[in-house]
This record gives C-alpha cells, sequence and structure tokens, in this order.
C-alpha cells in the first residue's frame, strides 16, 4: 500500500480528478479470461465484471 | 496497408482495422474498432494494452467498446518486435517506467491518431486501460510530467 499512498498523495498534490478502485480478492491481471499460467496472476470473473461496470459508469460522466 | 476485418453481431457490424504509426524512431501498430453501421459523431476511446502488449485481449476490449457505440483505438505502446518477448517487454517497460515523459507521449501518440485517423471522432476522448489497476498513464490531465 506505500505506493498506492504515495500515488494518492500525488494525485492530490497535483489537483488531479482522480479515483481509486480496489476490488478484493482479485489479482494481477483480473479481466485476462485466458491469462498466463504465472503466480499472482489470476482472471477474476467478480472483479472483470464490477471493472467493466465501473468503467461504463466512468465513460458516461465523461460523454453524457 | 491496413488489414480490415469484420466481426457481426446481432445488431451491428464491428469493423476492425489495423493501423501503423511512429513515436519519434519507434514503429508502433494498433488497431482501430468501431460500429460501421452507425454514421453519427461519436466519443473516441483510446485503449491502452496490459504488460504484455497489444495483443488479442486488448483488441477484445476495443472490439466491446466499439459495441457500446465507441470509436476506439487500442494503440501499442512497445515497438515492433517487442511483444512475446518477455525480455524485450520487461527492457520496455523499464524505460517506459522511468521516463514519464516518453510513456505520455508514447499514449499521445496513440489519441493523435485516434483523432486524426476518423475525421468524425471529437477530441473529448476518454482514456482507459483494459488491464487492471498499476502503472498508470495519466492521460486526462497528465500532471506528471518530469
Amino acid at each position: 500500500m506505500t505506493q498506492v499512498n504515495a500515488f494518492v498523495q500525488e494525485m492530490n498534490q497535483a489537483g488531479a480528478d482522480w479515483q481509486l478502485a480496489v476490488y478484493g480478492g482479485a489479482m494481477h491481471g483480473f479481466t485476462h479470461e485466458t491469462g498466463p499460467a504465472v503466480p499472482g496472476v489470476a482472471y477474476h470473473a467478480v472483479a472483470d465484471a464490477r471493472s467493466a461496470t465501473a468503467m461504463q459508469n466512468f465513460f458516461s460522466e465523461l460523454f453524457g | 496497408m491496413p488489414a480490415k476485418d469484420r466481426s457481426e453481431g446481432l445488431h451491428m457490424t464491428i469493423n476492425a482495422q489495423t493501423i501503423a504509426y511512429r513515436h519519434g524512431d519507434t514503429e508502433l501498430t494498433g488497431q482501430f474498432a468501431w460500429d460501421a453501421e452507425r454514421g453519427d459523431q461519436r466519443p473516441g476511446i483510446l485503449v491502452v494494452h496490459g504488460g504484455a502488449g497489444l495483443y488479442s485481449h486488448a483488441q477484445g476490449r476495443a472490439n466491446r467498446l466499439a459495441e457500446l457505440g465507441f470509436v476506439v483505438f487500442a494503440c501499442a505502446m512497445y515497438g515492433r518486435g517487442v511483444a512475446g518477448n518477455r525480455e524485450r517487454i520487461m527492457a520496455s517497460i523499464a524505460e517506459l517506467r522511468d521516463d514519464t515523459a516518453k510513456l505520455c507521449q508514447r499514449a499521445r501518440a496513440g489519441i493523435d491518431v485516434l483523432v486524426s485517423h476518423l475525421p468524425g471522432v471529437p477530441r473529448r476522448s476518454g482514456p482507459t486501460r483494459p488491464h487492471d489497476a498499476g502503472q498508470c498513464i495519466r492521460p486526462r490531465n497528465e500532471p506528471s510530467r518530469r
């Protein structure tokens, strides 16, 4: 979380319009249905669906 | 010349077209996706691939966004011969991680293609990274130019 906190601090200092989404249980590459069999990398269907919805909501906010 | 592919759904036809472009001396290849049956002006979306490079995952995400009605360009952050080669991928990641100005400029090259290639695409385009949370491109405000 050290890097995450540093990122948040950097965004705040820059005055950026930012948001941070964290998906519990999801690992790296969680949207890759057919990802590589590598430790720490795994598909996560719930996080994939939730992040897709969040992205669409973000676009609705941007583009109306 | 760009290759053209058409995948037909129930109510739409999504076109996919590969586009060769450059960022400085780096040769890049990206992919456009759009609903060919819509002629109205639509927002443009830039898709930036994950660490492995531009392959079927980001291209599939681009197609999904095109199905939602956006004009989408899946850009390439790595030059020719990098995707599929772990050593070159890691070297490219390190290069862009250590030079955030170059990282933003390379994404900007993709935005320029998106905006200029299709005349009807408005300039107010939104970024997305389909991969996961992680290192951020920061294309909206680009506050991190160093």
